[in-house]
């Protein structure tokens, strides 16, 4: 098994390596003249935004729309009216009962991109489990009272409540289709409640699919250690994207990048993008990797940031523009869109373009 | 292997030199770790810094590889834990990763994604072990374990992996 990984990584993550510049990117960094990166990571900037606001979410009943209200708490992304009704229940999608939890399914949602479940466990006896998602470590396991300490927290609250701890995961699986990447994110409260709200990444069509739910609750520990599995399948109807694309062909003034193409797709829940870019000539910022995208940043006209980091990707082309996707928050088409791009050394490039989207662009 | 030091070089061409060595290894390394590119590149980065800043201690009691994995692995862990969000994936995907310099097969595909979707901690006794051939007892030092605790998640990787190599799956180990 040995040679096959050896040569299986190295064959195909060949193109991995460190060239002259991030040499002299490290060293120079390493010296102490500049920091190898400057901005914040979406992740760190999103854990940060959790820890703030767990200590909130405690106070939080579970209301009947679990997903506009999470990613109103952690995000800022507003969802339409036309998501919150598409949204609404009733009641619960379903629920699932486990032995010492009961796993209550109480939205599932989808577009043409993605599809969206919210789900919420409540132990049976709060005071003897503490829940997590998938990572199966108390070194792993979330934030809990706005610690900025996971592992010490975690650690502590088994042993203020004798509590012990188990994972719960779910998979997700659309008839006829392979299972794709997504998202994930989790805020477990005082109140012994995990909440969760899972997106994945499928390229669906309008209408009504067939979603099959595994549930697994496990112990931490080597692996899916005493798994207890659930299964149901249930209808998700499909809503249709409105897509605008705009070809831009412009540089952002003050840097080299050439902005390409946007295409923006408009959800009920959210409003996706698609940013086509390049670097128009050879980047002098010795500290900017020329095979990883430049962080182009959605501002809207007040300079606030409107773009959410959900559900964010890119990729490079074989003709080395770079294609950018993720979501804005917006709920409707803007008349403007602003796009921001700082240098990584201080004070060298700083730019910015605003892009006009005409009806006729839709 | 120890390392061998060589008198006169100091330390910034000393992690140079192995940047020019070890840095596609130390890349692909925090890549399958992490499962994130942009993360990927950032901790190795951040490896070679660190590297750097310790340089004087490295006395060269174990190879500058196994030393450089140590630091990379505890890079990871870090970003992990501050970056959980992107790390926290359904499911990997190799749609980001540079275009192969070398020719690779279908199955190359299939291992890589198969050790990439391992969770954590047989991934990495799986990554440390079979693609940088350390044996456990250098595994159980880098990861705080003992080298019992490593042939366990050896073995339970391996069991994890096998069902989705099959077809070509050669047990030699």
């Amino acid at each position: 098994m040995k040679h096959e990984i050896q040569d299986a990584l190295n064959r195909r993550l060949s193109g991995f390596h460190m060239d002259e510049e991030q040499i002299h990117r490290v060293l120079r960094t390493a010296r102490g003249e500049k920091p190898v990166k400057k901005k914040i990571s979406a992740g760190l900037v999103l854990a940060i935004v959790l820890i703030l606001l767990t200590v909130l979410a405690v106070a939080a009943e579970i209301s009947g729309n679990v997903l506009s209200d999470m990613y109103q708490r952690y995000f800022g992304v507003q969802i339409s009216p036309e998501g919150q009704s598409l949204l609404r229940r009733e009641k619960p999608v379903a629920a699932i009962d486990f032995k010492e939890a009961t796993l209550v399914i109480e939205q599932a949602v989808a577009d043409e991109n993605q599809l969206l479940v919210t789900a919420t466990v409540l132990p049976k006896e709060k005071s003897n489990i503490l829940l997590a998602m998938e990572p199966t470590q108390p070194e792993d396991a979330m934030q809990i009272n706005g610690s900025i300490h996971p592992a010490e927290t975690y650690q502590q609250a088994m042993e203020r409540t004798g509590a012990v701890m188990k994972a719960v995961s779910l998979d997700f699986q659309v008839e006829g289709m392979e299972t794709p990447g997504g998202h994930a994110f989790e805020n477990l409260d005082e109140q012994g409640r995990l909440r969760m709200v899972f997106g994945a990444d499928y390229a669906l069509q309008p209408g009504t699919i067939q979603v099959t739910v595994h549930a697994i609750m496990f112990e931490p520990g080597e692996g899916v250690a005493n798994p207890e599995t659930h299964s149901i399948t249930m209808p998700v109807q499909v809503a249709k994207l409105i897509e605008k694309t705009v070809k831009v062909d412009a540089l952002i003034p003050g840097s080299k990048i050439r902005v390409e193409e946007i295409i923006l797709r408009k959800s009920p829940f959210t409003m996706y993008y698609q940013t086509t870019y390049r670097y128009d000539e050879k980047m002098e910022d010795s500290l900017m990797n020329p095979l990883v995208p430049p962080r182009i940043t959605y501002v809207g006209r007040n300079g606030h940031w409107i773009d959410s980091g959900v559900g964010s990707g890119s990729t490079r082309k074989k003709d080395g523009a770079f294609v950018v996707s993720g979501t804005l928050n917006l709920q409707d088409f803007p008349e403007e869109l602003w796009l921001e791009v700082e240098g990584t050394e201080p004070n060298t490039w700083h730019g910015q373009l605003g892009v006009h989207l005409s009806p006729a662009d839709e | 292997m120890a390392a061998v030091l060589v008198p006169g070089r100091n330390a910034e061409e000393e992690i140079a030199r192995l940047m020019r060595e070890q840095g596609g290894y130390i890349l692909r390394l925090c890549f399958v770790n992490l499962r994130d590119r942009g993360l990927a590149e950032e901790a190795a980065q951040d490896t070679f810094v660190k590297a750097y800043k310790g340089w004087q201690s490295f006395r060269g009691d174990s190879s500058e590889k196994t030393w450089l994995s140590r630091i990379a692995v505890n890079t990871c862990q870090d970003y992990r834990r501050r970056n959980w969000f992107r790390v926290l994936k359904a499911q990997v995907s190799l749609q980001d990763v540079p275009e192969a310099s070398v020719p690779f097969e279908e199955r190359d595909d299939t291992l890589t994604l198969a050790v990439m979707n391992l969770p954590r901690r047989y991934r990495e006794v799986i990554l440390l072990h079979y693609y940088q051939g350390l044996p456990a007892a250098d595994i159980a030092e880098i990861l705080n374990l003992t080298a019992s605790g490593v042939y366990t998640r050896l073995r339970r990787g391996q069991a994890m992996l096998k069902p989705a190599l099959e077809r070509w799956y050669l047990d030699e180990t």
